[in-house]
């Protein structure tokens, strides 16, 4: 079948789609991505077997027709060419772009070799508010484990009862929880353990603040409905640890500290840091923080104190200085607190400023301190 | 290797200091300060600590050896009134028997007394320099360079280090010095045993002369051989020999050749411990082994112990390597990297068991077998606390943990893996 788009067009749709090219596969056919015309429509998609992207373009009537072609070559094509309406001519085997003056010609192989790509039941479809959605992600994905030897640690917990929703991270050395109330999820219950790939792409895709996503969560997969474009994503198996469990209760030892202050602290603690294991050391007083690094191989020392409000007693603790910054990039306000316990165990990090229906919090386990 | 190889100094550069009137003012251009290197090597080691402990074997023939059960049936040592009859080490025992057939053997002695020895030695080192390089188990290099003030000229502080070491391990040993360490280790084994050489800059050419090729740390027999077919028998011959010919013959190696035979050695002390780049262990096995099983109990047994050392020393390593010899003494390696840096040896095991298969499956008959890890990065994690997740409980590491504890204050067999074998 022929028709024809204009260049900026077909490469925008072709550009979401090959997110999901693997760039290492033992399966050749999936370094393909699938064209598919039916119904005045234009569908491509791609898949490495665990993330899927579809992309739908309305054309003028045209014949149905299939095939996969080398998406890279295709995609690099598409990008070099001026912008200009390129006319597309699929054949049983082959695929021929005309634009302007050229003409490039691609061998493909036949969809029927090409994996099943999920079903989108709109039936079943959930609006969720996508700057809710993105948020979520943000403030947990940073989290997430890449340690292959606990699965379950590998994606964000997502769990969804009435009207609440929650999203939970964790490597096991640090953790992340963000809790919405009165999102559109009505009546929705369940734990579901969602691999990183799908969110971040979810996130990039995801830019009006105030777009809704249409989710469908199946059996052991999810789909997200970006109206032309969809993503899917297998579901990582649980079940997911306890980990209410490991939240500390309330502690007197808390610390309140301004945030823009104690990051650039952290900064530049962490340049005279220990490069293994980029400890800085928070020595606490009344209403004194005191920072500290030290990296022997430079012959380096850092040393900062800042003003806080802390009245507990006196307590040294060690921290990861890319854990602190990572958990301080996604609190919001102008104070964070610190509630934390002993030496070696989790520190409760959050900010100062409440925000109705939403409750965001951070763990954080100390490095031991080497004498 | 103790003595860097050429490509330090220009050839050109080397043959106008050789050439120069006065090769000790020309060194002062190279040098701020003229080098004082010391090497120490105990006299018979192991015989000598053996007598030490039994005093009646004193002035007896003694060899020790390993244990031909065991099969390691070869001359570890033998007292100067043994290498009277022709014993020396690295003979098979049969052969040091037929030589002396009185001689006192002790057989399978025990490793850690040495080692411990050993370590009193390099104690004792350390009170003169801190610029020590332990060369093996009974040998050093100590940089004494500007020691003087301390302790007076060299010679002075090699007879209170001898006496020292006779005072306080009751053993004798020979120090050679000289401005490097291809000299010092020279003139120690000059005056053997009890001896105390010094190589002057300006008898180098006077000493080294004469001397057979092979005198010199690092000419072995095969180099030798080549040698005497150009008829160079002599140090003195081999340095006024052309080197444009040496090069020809050895490749790079005949310009090293060229400088130590005019006795130049320009490597350094190496006092720092070397960050270490993969840490193993091997066994020759009691017999041969074909099965499967009993081919993994000694790889558990293995996988076990090199874990301990990385956790002693709070390394984790990546890379695993196999290393087989069959009873025809063909060896084979096989190694794979996994994912994950670890300390852990079942995870170290199950990677070992997975090359065995490849190199032990079949009819072959397993003489040694060795397991190392490398690619080693200091553990991060073990200070790196975690969050207290019941179902993450690692009750492996706990397990380690106490096995480790236990091994501290028992020793190394009083505990092990139930399906790992026992090397005692």
């Amino acid at each position: 079948m022929k028709f024809s788009l204009p260049k900026s067009k077909i490469l925008s749709c072709v550009q979401d789609v090959m997110n999901a090219i693997p760039t290492r596969t033992t399966l050749p056919v999936l370094s393909n991505m699938l064209l598919e015309t039916s119904n005045s429509k234009l569908k491509l998609a791609a898949t490495d077997l665990d993330v899927s992207v579809m992309a739908t373009i309305p054309l003028g009537s045209t014949k149905k027709g299939a095939l996969t072609i080398p998406a890279r070559a295709f995609y690099d094509i598409l990008r070099e060419l001026p912008e200009c309406d390129v006319e597309i001519h699929l054949t049983e085997n082959r695929i021929e772009l005309k634009a302007e003056r050229g003409t490039y010609k691609l061998s493909g192989i036949p969809a029927e070799e090409y994996p099943k790509l999920p079903i989108v039941n709109l039936a079943k479809e959930i609006k969720i508010s996508g700057s809710d959605l993105g948020k979520m992600i943000k403030k947990t994905i940073f989290a997430v484990s890449a340690d292959e030897t606990r699965p379950a640690l590998n994606g964000v917990l997502w769990q969804t009862s009435g009207k609440d929703m929650q999203m939970v991270a964790t490597d096991g050395h640090r953790l992340a929880r963000i809790s919405l109330k009165n999102t559109k999820l009505k009546g929705l219950h369940g734990d579901i353990i969602v691999p990183p790939k799908v969110l971040n792409l979810l996130i990039k895709m995801v830019e009006q603040e105030d777009e809704e996503v249409g989710v469908i969560f199946g059996e052991n997969n999810i789909i997200f409905n970006l109206g032309d474009t969809v993503l899917a994503s297998r579901l990582i198996e649980g079940p997911y640890p306890n980990f209410e469990q490991v939240i500390p209760k309330d502690s007197d030892k808390k610390m309140v500290v301004n945030k823009e202050f104690l990051t650039g602290a952290v900064r530049r603690m962490s340049i005279l840091a220990n490069t293994l294991t980029h400890q800085v050391k928070f020595s606490l007083k009344k209403d004194n923080l005191e920072l500290s690094s030290a990296n022997f191989d430079l012959g380096g020392e850092a040393k900062e104190s800042l003003p806080c409000d802390y009245v507990g007693e006196h307590l040294d603790v060690g921290y990861n200085a890319s854990y602190v910054l990572d958990v301080l990039k996604q609190l919001e306000g102008d104070d964070v607190v610190f509630e934390l316990g002993t030496e070696v165990s989790a520190g409760k990090i959050y900010s100062m400023e409440k925000k109705e229906g939403e409750d965001y919090l951070c763990l954080l386990m100390p490095l031991r301190l080497a004498e | 290797m103790i003595i860097r190889k050429p490509g330090i100094y220009k050839l050109d550069e080397i043959n106008d200091y050789l050439a120069s009137p006065n090769m000790s003012n020309a060194q002062s251009q190279y040098a701020r300060k003229e080098p004082v290197i010391l090497h120490v090597d105990m006299d018979a080691f192991f015989a000598s600590v053996e007598q030490k402990e039994r005093p009646w074997l004193v002035g007896k023939p003694v060899v020790v050896g390993g244990d031909p059960q065991k099969r390691h049936g070869v001359v570890a040592a033998a007292s100067y009134a043994a290498r009277e009859y022709g014993i020396k080490a690295g003979m098979p025992l049969l052969t040091a028997k037929r030589l002396c057939p009185h001689a006192i053997f002790l057989i399978g002695t025990d490793g850690d007394k040495y080692e411990y020895v050993s370590s009193h030695l390099l104690g004792i080192f350390y009170q003169f320099t801190p610029q020590v390089e332990p060369y093996s188990i009974d040998e050093a290099f100590l940089d004494i360079t500007g020691c003087e003030r301390l302790f007076g000229p060299p010679a002075q502080l090699a007879k209170r280090l001898k006496e020292k070491i006779k005072k306080q391990l009751g053993l004798s040993c020979s120090v050679g010095i000289a401005p490097n360490k291809l000299l010092a280790k020279l003139a120690s084994s000059l005056n053997k045993p009890d001896g105390l050489t010094l190589i002057s800059r300006d008898k180098i050419k006077e000493i080294l002369s004469p001397l057979e090729v092979t005198k010199l740390c690092g000419i072995g027999d095969k180099t030798e051989r080549v040698l005497s077919s150009l008829g160079i028998h002599t140090l003195g011959e081999l340095a006024s020999y052309p080197v444009e010919v040496l090069k020809r013959k050895f490749g790079k190696n005949g310009e090293w050749l060229h400088l130590v035979a005019n006795g130049i050695d320009c490597s350094p002390v190496f006092s720092q411990i070397m960050p270490e780049k993969s840490m193993g262990h091997q066994r020759t096995l009691p017999e041969d082994i074909t099965q499967p099983e009993d081919i993994n109990s000694v790889l558990l047994a293995l996988s076990s112990m090199v874990a301990r050392r990385l956790r002693e020393k709070r390394f984790v390593g990546r890379t695993i390597t196999l290393r087989v010899r069959y009873s025809d003494f063909v060896s084979l390696t096989r190694s794979e990297t996994i994912a994950r840096p670890t300390c852990s040896e079942h995870i170290i095991f199950r990677v070992a068991q997975k090359l065995g298969l490849g190199l032990v499956a079949g009819i072959r008959r397993v003489r040694l077998l060795g397991l190392s890890v490398s690619h080693l990065t200091r553990d991060r994690q073990s200070l790196q606390t975690s969050l207290p997740f019941v179902e993450y409980i690692d009750k492996r590491k706990r397990i380690y943990s106490v096995m480790d504890r236990i091994r501290d204050r028992f020793g190394e067999e009083s505990i092990r893996w139930a399906g790992a074998t026992t090397f005692v």
